[in-house]
C-alpha cells in the first residue's frame, strides 16, 4: 500500500509539475515571510529583518532545486521538458528538420533493407533443424582437376557402406534430382522432383505438415508409388483441401498416391542448396522414394546421388572427415572405374558453407556500401546540427548565464538528435519496405532464400538500434561543440574563436563525406565497367532463337524407340510452316550444365586425364542457333537418324589448342580408348557454353545419335520468322501431334538465357550504383549546405570587402576556392581509399583491372562536376550581396 | 545541514519524524522545534529541510495538508502516517543501538 501511495505521489507531482512547484513556492514563501515577521517583531527595521531572514533561510533557489530533485522524478521531468522543447524548436525550423530527417531516413531505410536481405540470406537459419550440423559427403578424385570436387558424390554401394560403418553421423540420407511430367489436368507441367531415401526428412529434421514421411516399405521396388507434395503444389493442385491424403497424382504417366504434404517454406533442395544441382530445378515440388534395385544398391559406378548427413552430437566436421578418410581409402580398390576413383578421397563439407559461402562476400560488400551511405547521411546531419548550434549560440549562451550546466545543455541537444533520428526511423520503415520490394524484383536467382527477404522482428530491432546509434553518431559532436560556451566570452560577445573551431569541424566532416563518396563511386565505376564488358561479350549464338525443354515420351522406353521419337520430333517441328530451322541439343548453352569427357587426339602428345567439353547435337542445331561454320561442314540429316556415325565437329579453340597450324578437317579424335576414331568434319566458331563470363574452352560436338544411349530429355531450338507466340504455338502443336502428354518446359529466347546469365552482375552493379548515387547526392547536399552557411556567416565580411573595393568575381572566387579546397582534400583521401577498395573488389570484376585508369579518371571528374554545381550557387549568391545591406546586417 | 557538524545520513529524517509525533506542524515549526530541543545545536537549513520533507512524503511516512498558521497565513502542515510511526519506531531502535555502540567504543579506550 505504502508503495502504491508513494508511486501515486510521484506520478501526481510528475503530471502536476507546475502545481507542485507553485505549492512549494508558497510553502517556502511562508517560511521566509514568517522569519521576517519575527525579526520585525524583535525590533529590526524591515530591511534588516529581510536581510537577516534571508541569511538564516539560505538560498531560495537552492531549496527549490534540491526539493525538486528529491521528488525522484527530475530525470523524467527533464526528459519530458527536453522533448517538448525540442519538438517546438525543430518545428520552428521546418526546412532544417525536413532535410535532416529525410537524409537520415534514406540512410536508415537503405541500411535496413540490406540488413533484411542479409538476414534472409545469412542470418535467418535454414529450415532444416540445426542446419549447422548438416554436411555433404563427397568422394572425389582430386587428381581430376577439371572436375570440381563437389561434383562427385559417393557411388550407391559406397554410400551404404559408409552409412553402415561411420559413427560420426546421427543420420545419413541420399537423394537425386529429377524433372518429371506432372499432369495437372489441362497442360502437362515439368516439375522439380527429389528422389529420396526413407531417412531424408528425418535427416533434415523436417516433418510433414499433413500425413507422413516415407517408410522403408515405400522404397521397395515395385511398391514405391508414394509422393510427398510441397505446400505450394498442395495449394495449386488440390486448393489446400483436407482430403489430399486420399488423392493421387500422375507423374510421367504413372499414378502416385499422396502420403504427405510439407510445410510452406520447405523446398529442399533449392537450386542454391547444392553445389552442382540441376540448374533447371529452382526448387523441389515433389518427393518420391528413390527405390533402388538390389543391383543398383551394389553399384560402384559413379552416380549422381547427393549424400547428406547430420553430425552426431559432439562430433565436428574434422572428426567426421578423420573417420571417413580411411574408410574411403579402403573402398577405393573395389572400384573398377579408375578414371574417377583412382586416388579417391573423402570430403566432408558443411551444408551452410555450400549454401551461403558464395553469397557471403556480396552480402558483406553491400552491407559495407550501405553503411557508408548511412555514415555520409550522419555527417550531413551532424553538419546541419553544427550550423544550427551556431545559430543557437545566443539561446545557449543565455541558458548558460542563467545557470544551466553544460551536461544539461548536451542532454537537451542529444534529445533533439534522438527526436530527429526517431522521425527518420519511422520514415525509414516505409522506405525500407519500398527498397525491399525493389530488391526482390531484382532477384538475380543465385542468392539463396533471397525471396524470403522481409521486415521481421530482428530487422525492426536493427532499425531501432541504428536509429539510436545514428542519433549518437551525428548528435554528439554538435552537442559537445555547440555547448562549449564561455560565459565571459559570450557576454562580451567575442566568441569568434569558437566559430573558427566549429567551422574546422564542419569542413572536416565534408572532407570525410567526399572521401567516402569517392570510394563508393570507384567501386560502382569498376562494377559498371565490368558489367559493360560482360554485356559486350559475343555469346556466339543468335539471341532470337527460341528454345524449349522437351522430355522423352514415356512410351519410348527402348533406345530404338527413343531414336525414332527424336526423329519424329525433328520432322514434326521442321514440317510446321514458319519454323525455318530446328535442332536438338542435350545441354543448352548457359543452362548451368557442363558435360566433359576424356579425350584422345590422333597424332597429339596426349596426356593422362585430358578432358574436353562435349555436347550432343542434331544436324539443325548450328543453323537454328546460328553458330557460324568456319571450315568443313555441319552434320548432315543422315547423320541424325542413321546408326552411329563417327564424325565430330570442333570449335575454334579446340583447333587452336590441339591442331595448331594444321588443317583440322579429316583429323581424328576419340573420347574413349575403346571407341573407334571419329573424324573431324567441321570447325565452328566459339560460343559461350558454360557461362557468359567463362571464356570458350576446347569443345567437341557429336551427332545426337552417335551416342549409344540417346539422352533422356533434350532442348529443342527453333528459328522462325513468326511472332514469338505463334512460334510457341507451332512448336506446341508439333509436339502434341507426337504425344499430347508431353510438356514443354523453360520456353525462352536465347537472349533471355543471356539476360539470366548476367543477372547476378546486373544485381550487384545496380545496387552499388544506386548506393553511390545516393551517397553522391548526400555529399552534394553537404557541400552546398556548408558553403551556403559560410556565405551567411561571412555576409558582413563580404560586405566590408566589397566596400573596400573587391570585385564581385573576386568574392565568388573566394567562396568557390573554399569549396574546391574541401573537394580536393576529400578527393585525395578518397582516391587512396578507392585504390584499397578496388583491391578488395578484385574477385567481383570481369576483365577490368582493379586500378582501371578510366574509372580513376572519370570518378574524380564526375565528382568535381557534381560538386562544382553545389559550390556555384552559394558563390553566385555571395557575389550578389549588396554591400550596404551586408554592412547593416552586421 | 547543521551549523558545523554533519548529521549522519538519515538522521534528519529521524528528527523530523520524531518532532512530528505530538501532532501536525509546518516546516518552520519543525525547524524551530529541532533547534529548540537540541539546545540550539542543530540548525536545519531550508535547503535540507524541504527536500527531506518531500522525500518523507514520497515514502508516505508523512502526509501534508494546507492549513492556517498561528500568524493567520496559509501554511503546509505535515503529520505522521501509520507507516511513519512504524518507521520512527524502528529508526529509533536502530539509532539507540548505534549510539550505545559508539558510546561503548568511546568509553573503553
Amino acid at each position: 500500500m505504502r508503495f502504491i501511495d508513494s508511486l501515486r505521489h510521484r506520478l501526481h507531482s510528475l503530471f502536476h509539475r507546475d502545481a507542485a512547484n507553485a505549492e512549494l513556492n508558497d510553502e517556502l514563501r511562508f517560511h521566509l515571510d514568517t522569519l521576517i515577521e519575527r525579526n520585525i517583531a524583535r525590533g529590526m527595521s524591515p530591511r534588516q529583518a529581510r536581510t537577516a531572514a534571508q541569511k538564516e533561510f539560505g538560498s531560495f533557489a537552492e531549496a527549490t532545486q534540491s526539493t525538486y530533485e528529491s521528488r525522484g522524478t527530475a530525470l523524467l521531468e527533464d526528459l519530458a521538458q527536453d522533448v517538448r522543447y525540442g519538438v517546438r524548436s525543430l518545428r520552428r525550423q521546418p526546412g532544417f528538420t525536413a532535410v535532416t530527417v529525410l537524409t537520415l531516413a534514406i540512410g536508415i531505410g537503405a541500411c535496413t533493407a540490406i540488413f533484411s536481405l542479409v538476414n534472409a540470406v545469412l542470418l535467418r537459419s535454414l529450415p532444416y533443424g540445426d542446419a549447422s550440423r548438416l554436411v555433404y559427403l563427397y568422394t572425389p578424385n582430386p587428381h581430376l582437376k577439371e572436375i570440381p570436387q563437389e561434383a562427385t558424390g559417393p557411388s550407391n554401394a559406397d554410400f551404404f557402406e559408409i552409412r553402415a560403418q561411420v559413427r560420426s553421423f546421427a543420420s545419413m540420407t541420399m537423394f537425386d534430382q529429377k524433372s518429371m511430367n506432372l499432369n495437372t489436368g489441362d497442360q502437362p507441367e515439368r516439375v522439380g522432383v527429389a528422389r529420396v531415401d526413407s531417412s531424408f526428412f528425418h535427416t533434415l529434421e523436417a516433418a510433414p505438415l499433413i500425413g507422413r514421411e516415407f517408410r522403408d516399405a515405400d522404397q521397395e521396388p515395385g511398391n514405391s508409388r508414394s509422393v510427398v507434395l510441397s505446400y505450394s503444389l498442395w495449394q495449386s493442385l488440390f486448393a489446400g483441401s483436407d482430403d489430399v491424403l486420399s488423392r493421387n497424382i500422375t507423374l510421367d504417366g504413372e499414378t502416385y498416391h499422396v502420403v504427405g504434404v510439407m510445410p510452406s517454406g520447405f523446398g529442399y533442395p533449392h537450386k542454391t542448396d547444392l553445389a552442382f544441382g540441376n540448374g533447371n530445378i529452382a526448387d523441389t515440388q515433389l518427393w518420391v522414394p528413390i527405390a533402388l534395385t538390389a543391383q543398383e544398391r551394389a553399384s560402384r559406378d559413379p552416380s549422381s546421388i547427393n549424400a547428406l548427413a547430420r553430425l552426431a552430437p559432439g562430433v565436428s566436421v574434422k572428426d567426421a572427415q578423420a573417420e571417413m578418410s580411411p574408410l574411403v581409402a579402403r573402398l577405393q580398390p573395389l572400384h573398377h572405374d579408375l578414371i574417377f576413383s583412382g586416388g579417391m578421397i573423402a570430403l566432408v563439407k558443411p551444408l551452410t558453407q555450400t549454401v551461403l559461402g558464395g553469397a557471403r562476400p556480396l552480402m558483406l560488400l553491400l552491407l559495407g556500401a550501405v553503411g557508408s551511405v548511412l555514415l555520409i547521411a550522419c555527417a550531413n546531419a551532424a553538419n546541419l546540427l553544427l550550423a544550427r548550434a551556431a545559430g543557437r549560440r545566443h539561446e545557449l549562451g543565455v541558458r548558460t548565464t542563467l545557470g544551466a550546466s553544460r551536461g544539461r545543455l548536451v542532454r537537451q541537444m542529444l534529445t533533439e538528435s534522438l527526436l530527429l533520428a526517431s522521425a527518420a526511423g519511422i520514415i525509414g520503415v516505409g522506405l525500407a519496405l519500398f527498397f525491399i520490394r525493389a530488391l526482390i524484383k531484382l532477384n538475380p536467382g543465385n542468392i539463396p532464400h533471397m525471396e524470403t527477404t522481409s521486415l521481421d522482428l530482428r530487422t525492426m530491432v536493427f532499425l531501432i538500434l541504428i536509429s539510436f546509434v545514428t542519433s549518437i553518431l551525428f548528435g554528439t559532436l554538435p552537442a559537445l561543440s555547440g555547448t562549449r560556451i564561455n560565459v565571459a566570452d559570450f557576454l562580451s560577445s567575442a566568441g569568434t574563436r569558437l566559430i573558427v573551431d566549429r567551422r574546422r569541424l564542419r569542413r572536416g566532416l565534408v572532407v570525410a563525406q567526399v572521401a567516402l563518396v569517392v570510394v563508393l563511386l570507384t567501386g560502382a565505376g569498376l562494377f559498371l565497367r565490368s558489367y559493360r564488358k560482360v554485356l559486350s561479350v559475343q555469346a556466339g549464338f543468335s539471341p532470337s532463337t527460341l528454345t524449349a525443354g522437351l522430355p522423352v515420351s514415356t512410351s519410348a522406353d527402348t533406345e530404338d524407340k527413343r531414336r525414332a521419337f527424336y526423329a519424329s520430333v525433328l520432322e514434326g517441328v521442321s514440317s510446321q510452316p514458319g519454323l525455318s530451322a530446328a535442332g536438338l541439343v542435350n545441354y543448352l548453352p548457359l543452362s548451368d550444365s557442363e558435360s566433359i569427357t576424356t579425350l584422345w587426339v590422333d597424332g597429339y602428345p596426349n596426356q593422362k586425364n585430358q578432358w574436353v567439353e562435349s555436347r550432343d547435337v542434331s544436324s539443325g542445331y548450328f543453323t537454328a542457333m546460328q553458330i557460324p561454320l568456319l571450315r568443313g561442314r555441319y552434320f548432315t540429316a543422315e547423320e541424325d537418324t542413321s546408326a552411329p556415325r563417327f564424325v565430330v565437329i570442333i570449335n575454334q579453340t579446340f583447333a587452336n589448342t590441339y591442331l595448331a597450324g594444321k588443317d583440322p578437317i579429316g583429323h581424328r579424335l576419340r573420347t574413349n580408348s575403346d571407341d573407334p576414331w571419329a573424324t573431324i568434319v567441321g570447325v565452328v566458331q566459339d560460343i559461350r557454353n558454360e557461362s557468359i563470363e567463362t571464356a570458350a574452352v576446347p569443345q567437341i560436338y557429336t551427332p545426337f545419335f552417335s551416342s549409344f544411349a540417346p539422352p533422356i530429355g533434350v532442348t529443342v531450338a527453333v528459328r522462325s520468322s513468326l511472332p514469338q507466340s505463334a512460334t510457341i504455338a507451332a512448336l506446341r502443336s508439333a509436339v502434341r501431334s507426337i504425344d499430347p502428354n508431353l510438356p514443354l518446359s523453360h520456353i525462352r529466347l536465347m537472349s533471355e538465357l543471356t539476360a539470366h546469365a548476367t543477372a547476378p552482375r546486373r544485381f550487384q552493379t545496380t545496387l552499388l550504383s544506386v548506393f553511390s548515387g545516393i551517397a553522391l547526392f548526400l555529399a552534394i547536399v553537404g557541400v552546398y549546405g556548408l558553403l551556403a552557411y559560410t556565405v551567411r556567416q561571412r555576409t558582413g565580411e563580404i560586405g566590408l570587402r566589397m566596400a573596400l573595393g573587391s570585385s564581385r568575381a573576386h568574392i565568388a572566387r573566394l567562396i568557390l576556392n573554399e569549396g574546391l579546397s574541401l573537394l580536393l582534400a576529400g578527393l585525395g583521401i578518397g582516391i587512396v581509399g578507392g585504390i584499397a577498395f578496388a583491391h578488395l573488389l578484385r574477385s567481383f570484376l570481369y576483365q577490368v583491372p582493379a586500378l582501371d585508369p578510366l574509372t580513376f579518371v572519370l570518378v574524380p571528374v564526375l565528382l568535381l562536376i557534381a560538386t562544382l554545381v553545389a559550390c556555384l550557387v552559394p558563390s553566385i549568391r555571395a557575389a550578389a550581396i549588396d554591400p550596404m545591406v551586408a554592412l547593416r546586417h552586421e | 545541514m547543521t551549523k558545523s557538524n554533519e548529521l549522519l545520513q538519515g538522521t534528519l529524517d529521524l528528527l523530523i519524524l520524531k518532532v512530528l509525533t505530538p501532532g501536525p506542524m509546518h516546516g518552520l515549526a519543525i525547524a524551530d522545534r529541532v533547534r529548540q530541543l537540541s539546545n540550539d545545536v542543530l540548525r536545519v537549513n531550508q535547503s535540507a529541510l524541504y527536500p527531506a520533507l518531500h522525500r518523507l512524503e514520497h515514502q508516505a511516512w508523512i502526509t501534508a495538508e494546507w492549513g492556517e498558521s498561528e500568524n493567520n497565513r496559509r501554511a503546509k502542515f505535515y503529520s505522521l502516517t501509520k507507516a511513519g510511526r512504524a518507521r520512527l519506531k524502528s529508526e529509533e531502535a536502530s539509532w539507540d543501538r548505534l549510539s550505545s555502540a559508539v558510546y561503548g567504543v568511546l568509553r573503553s579506550v
